[in-house]
């Protein structure tokens, strides 16, 4: 198979400029309006409004963190003219396999092979054995057929981060270069990232993870849409900070930095949110090459999208609870702040799950968060969520879309089920995202939000029944259906998927040829 | 398969226009219908003072604190078709039509065809513009000339000064001889330049020029925008000489409480489904989240339709009604209909909003909007629950019927009496409660409770019955009723639209 000839014209990665004014012009309002949760009397409920006043704080902390992330400063050197070309230290380019499709691994090592760099060599880390995948022996063929080393452990400790540091015992290279299976990589891909490494503190540098099947479906465009977000605005923003971390793909690192944190962290299935943040502490340096330099495959269906944030929402939260982020020793506080809100952007969960629930809570028995006029709490929150949205809208470069807001809002309840993991300190098991749609029915991961529907018509009924057709319940009834139809995306998605096909459940057979 | 694509949208385009055609000429008849309603205490201000000789028209505006403009229209226009309610209320619904076509226009320059007939499709199924093209009032010159004023104002922005000058210059001349508020818009104008003209030089700053090299380099459109500002200001210095000069007020102003946040969502409710009952604008303003979810929509779309001077719409509609609200807390001013000015931008905004949908719900949700309005804007115009409803007609001709030369009528507050008198037939003698004659120069009398009982006194030598005709509470009308309900006889009391009413009381018993 002839690898997908790289575009000649790349995609770009949409996001804009936010003035200082209008920043300042968010945070002044953000002191206006939260100053009206720190009036008195406008309790109700105490409990309920100290649920609201907790989630408000939440929702306000994870904007100053955005505005400080995408506060206009002064970028590094951008002008790769001063590198100089000679600079060519030896690469090791590792391409994680775990029982992918063997088309798709084969795309992936063809693109890598026309990589216009001298001093690198390719390597397919299978993984496949290890993980008992039927197909394990398919990157072994691939390896022998496009003449490129394949390593196979039989030792499946530490899944993909296990897998890499297997690896880095066995090489050699100064820089390490990893690629998922699915990342068709452009043959520029090392000419724009290796020349960062001629600074002597460099530890990694990252490239975006960009979809090439975007336009496949819902689950694709939409998830590619908040990539987009994360690519451009978030990513850009951190790079000024230096705090940029790896996203376990698309990424060039120093072989000694990794080695200074003694190999990619295994203890965490966000293994590469955490090896960056033991590589910053170190005092290497990062940086963010926001140009499209590989192009991979995004989850085809629900079920994937849902379990590929579950991890990463897992690992996140995990990294929370467990390190203190705030008192690390070795970052700067910027990278403190930055991988705090990244980490917390997990638990926006149990804030919509509150948020969707109060309203409902009013309708059913009445009791009221808020004891004010709506129009009075309207009056300070309209400005400023105006300006929220504009601001986001401004920094995305208009990229932001409808169904990625929706769907990082109905991905709750995974959101909380891996607060409550990982409090609970319960095991999770790596797996890869699979890189072709998983035929079944996944209508079930949209029952919570379909009996909330459900819920919400009962309790305007109810409340109507109560009341009457009061303001409180119009504005209640509001939010409930403002919360149904930021759901609807993803219901639509779950009654979309195919119905349910056979699972293939044949045991590995063989032996690998290239066990270590 | 590109030119059956054009057809196609020639087709729709066709069917959107012929649409728009129709649903302007069904407001058009919604407005004549209007015609047949009762006069209103504005109307009957205006009719009263259009009547009179110029200068007495004049001197009666700047008493009333008002700007002469309309009024002075309205004089020649009843001097050539007469004095009939029909006639004098056609005078709004011409400048209403007129605006049409200048909205278009705005809207056409400010983005494309289709923003632009949704927009005037949205402004003429407004229950609230309706309202008022049917009133003998300033308000729909009003809007013309703040839609020209935005019209030629935007010319100047996007021509950096080039195009426009004329147009705005008499725009905002002539609109601030309508209403006061027009310098609202005015300042909008100015802030929005200033901002524009910040934000070029802050943007250029970083070429590393001097900020006075490039306030020179932007100087254009500020400059010109001032100089028609201070031309169209000194025009308008003679009114504020001769209104100084009058140094008295008239005091015919209604009573206008100091706004709460619940107005200002109130406007912009009434500007969209009209004047609906109190409860039901109560819950159209708690349905505000919604309005949050649209704002998502707003600004998740990826794809846009092109506008030019977005952000001025979004100012002009949503500044003016911010800067009434904070004058008001130095003196009370917050009325929707002094806002009308604002409506022009904010239904482009409406339209841009609507427009922007995703294909497949654009039309469900636009379709169901402009069903919505249409629904409010009849239930507002048929419903006898409508606030500003004022069955001045229905009064007078009850009271003809009524009262006979032994009665007298009572008018509070004296201001109404102008609305009374339009339609009155009766025998029986008018007077108002505190006495005032309008024929005199100077205020109103301030009410008092020794003046009411020494007034009711004389009253109780010469006459058998009273008839009290209550509406526009100006802070005393609770005081009145107190004390002819404690002192004498109810014989009727009548409700004949929301806060108008008759009472009519027994003054002596020796009369039959």
């Amino acid at each position: 198979m002839e690898p997908t000839e790289f575009r000649k014209t790349k995609p770009v990665i949409r996001s804009g400029v936010v003035s200082r004014t209008l920043i300042l012009l968010n945070i002044f309002m953000a002191a206006v309006y939260f100053s009206w949760w720190l009036v008195p009397s406008h309790v109700g409920n105490p409990f309920l409004y100290g649920v609201l006043v907790v989630g408000e704080a939440y929702h306000l902390f994870m904007a100053f963190t955005f505005w400080y992330t995408v506060w206009p400063r002064q970028k590094f050197s951008k002008n790769r003219k001063e590198f100089i070309y000679a600079f060519e230290p030896t690469v090791d380019v590792f391409i994680t396999v775990t029982g992918e499709p063997k088309d798709v691994v084969e795309a992936t090592v063809r693109a890598a092979k026309q990589l216009d760099y001298p001093n690198h060599r390719i390597y397919i880390l299978n993984d496949g054995w290890a993980a008992k995948k039927v197909n394990w022996k398919e990157a072994e063929d691939v390896a022998s057929e496009l003449s490129v080393t394949c390593i196979t452990r039989e030792n499946g400790h530490g899944a993909k981060a296990g897998n890499i540091n297997n690896a880095l015992s066995q090489t050699h290279g100064e820089i390490v270069v990893i690629f998922d299976a699915d990342m068709e990589v452009a043959p520029d891909f090392l000419q724009k990232t290796i020349p960062f490494f001629i600074n002597p503190k460099m530890g990694f540098v990252q490239a975006p993870q960009y979809y090439r099947n975007l336009d496949l479906n819902e689950v694709t465009g939409s998830s590619w849409e908040q990539q987009e977000f994360f690519f451009g605005a978030i990513m850009e923003g951190k790079d000024s900070l230096n705090s940029a971390f790896l996203c376990g793909t698309n990424v060039a690192i120093r072989r000694t930095a990794l080695m200074d944190v003694h190999g990619m962290r295994e203890d965490n299935v966000a293994e590469d949110f955490l090896t960056s943040l033991a590589i910053h502490q170190k005092g290497w340096q990062s940086r963010y090459v926001k140009e499209v330099l590989a192009e991979g495959l995004a989850p085809e269906d629900l079920l994937s999208y849902y379990k590929q944030q579950f991890r990463w929402a897992r690992g996140s939260l995990e990294v929370l609870l467990s390190e203190n982020l705030l008192f690390k020793k070795g970052l700067s506080w910027a990278q403190k702040i930055e991988y705090l809100s990244s980490a917390l952007f997990y638990t926006n969960g149990l804030v919509v799950l509150a948020d969707s629930l109060i309203p409902i809570i009013f309708l059913f028995t009445g009791i009221t968060p808020v004891a004010s006029t709506t129009s009075s709490f309207a009056l300070f929150f309209i400005p400023f969520i105006y300006l929220v949205l504009y601001t986001l809208n401004r920094a995305s470069n208009g990229s932001l879309s409808f169904r990625s807001m929706a769907l990082t809002q109905s991905s709750f309840l995974l959101q909380v089920s891996a607060f409550a993991a990982a409090l609970l300190k319960e095991k999770t098991k790596f797996s890869v995202t699979p890189k072709k749609a998983q035929l079944g029915n996944f209508a079930y991961l949209a029952y919570p939000h379909i009996i909330y529907t459900g819920i919400s018509a009962l309790a305007i009924f109810t409340a109507l029944v109560r009341d009457g057709l009061t303001p409180s319940v119009a504005a209640n009834s509001a939010w409930s259906v403002f919360n149904v139809i930021m759901f609807i995306p993803f219901i639509s998605m779950a009654l979309s998927s195919e119905p349910a096909a056979k699972p293939e459940l044949v045991a590995p057979q063989g032996s690998p040829a290239s066990i270590v | 398969m590109s030119n059956n694509t054009i057809v196609l949208k020639v087709t729709k385009n066709s069917y959107f226009t012929i649409f728009s055609l129709f649903l302007i000429a069904l407001v058009f008849f919604n407005s004549l219908l209007l015609f047949s309603q009762s006069i209103r205490l504005d109307e009957s201000q205006s009719i009263w003072s259009a009547t009179k000789p110029i200068p007495a028209l004049l001197r009666f505006m700047a008493e009333d604190v008002n700007v002469p403009l309309y009024t002075l229209l309205l004089h020649f226009w009843l001097q050539i078709f007469g004095t009939g309610i029909e006639t004098v209320r056609s005078l709004s619904i011409i400048f209403f039509v007129l605006t049409l076509p200048v909205l278009y226009q705005l809207a056409k320059e400010s983005s494309n065809s289709n923003v632009a007939i949704l927009t005037i499709c949205l402004f003429a199924l407004s229950p609230f513009v309706t309202w008022y093209s049917a009133e003998a009032r300033t308000y729909t010159l009003f809007v013309l000339l703040a839609t020209l004023s935005n019209l030629y104002f935007l010319r100047m922005v996007r021509t950096d000064g080039g195009k426009g000058k004329l147009g705005y210059t008499l725009s905002t001349l002539f609109g601030l001889y309508t209403h006061f508020f027009f310098m609202f818009l005015a300042a909008t104008q100015l802030v929005y330049v200033f901002y524009k003209t910040a934000s070029k030089i802050y943007k250029s700053n970083k070429s590393g020029q001097s900020i006075l090299h490039l306030f020179a380099k932007y100087k254009n459109l500020p400059l010109d925008v001032i100089v028609s500002q201070i031309i169209a200001f000194g025009g308008f210095l003679p009114w504020i000489i001769y209104f100084l000069t009058l140094g008295s007020a008239a005091n015919t102003q209604p009573l206008i409480p100091r706004p709460s946040s619940f107005n200002i969502f109130q406007t912009l409710v009434n500007f969209v489904f009209g004047f609906q009952s109190y409860s039901v604008q109560a819950i159209l303003i708690s349905l505000w989240p919604l309005l949050i979810l649209i704002m998502f929509f707003v600004f998740t779309r990826r794809q846009r339709y092109l506008t030019s001077g977005l952000d001025y719409f979004a100012l002009a509609s949503f500044l003016p009604i911010m800067l009434v609200f904070v004058v008001s807390y130095l003196r009370p001013v917050f009325l929707s209909r002094y806002l009308i000015f604002v409506t022009p931008t904010l239904f482009f905004l409406i339209a841009w909003t609507l427009i922007n949908f995703p294909r497949k719900i654009y039309v469900y949700v636009t379709g169901g909007f402009l069903i919505i309005m249409f629904s409010f804007l009849v239930f507002q115009n048929v419903s006898s629950a409508t606030p500003v409803k004022e069955d001045y007609q229905d009064v007078a001709g009850y009271i003809s019927k009524k009262a006979g030369p032994q009665d007298i009528v009572a008018v509070t507050p004296p201001l109404t009496v102008y609305p009374i008198e339009y339609s009155y037939t009766g025998t029986a003698k008018i007077v108002t409660i505190p006495d005032w004659d309008r024929y005199n120069r100077g205020p109103i009398p301030e009410f008092s409770q020794q003046n009411l009982a020494k007034q009711i006194d004389g009253f109780k030598t010469q006459y058998a019955n009273i008839f009290v005709v209550y509406s526009y509470d100006q802070g005393y009308e609770g005081s009145i009723k107190n004390y002819l309900d404690g002192h004498f006889q109810l014989l009727d009391f009548r409700t004949f639209s929301p806060g108008l009413e008759v009472k009519e009381y027994k003054l002596r018993y020796d009369i039959p």
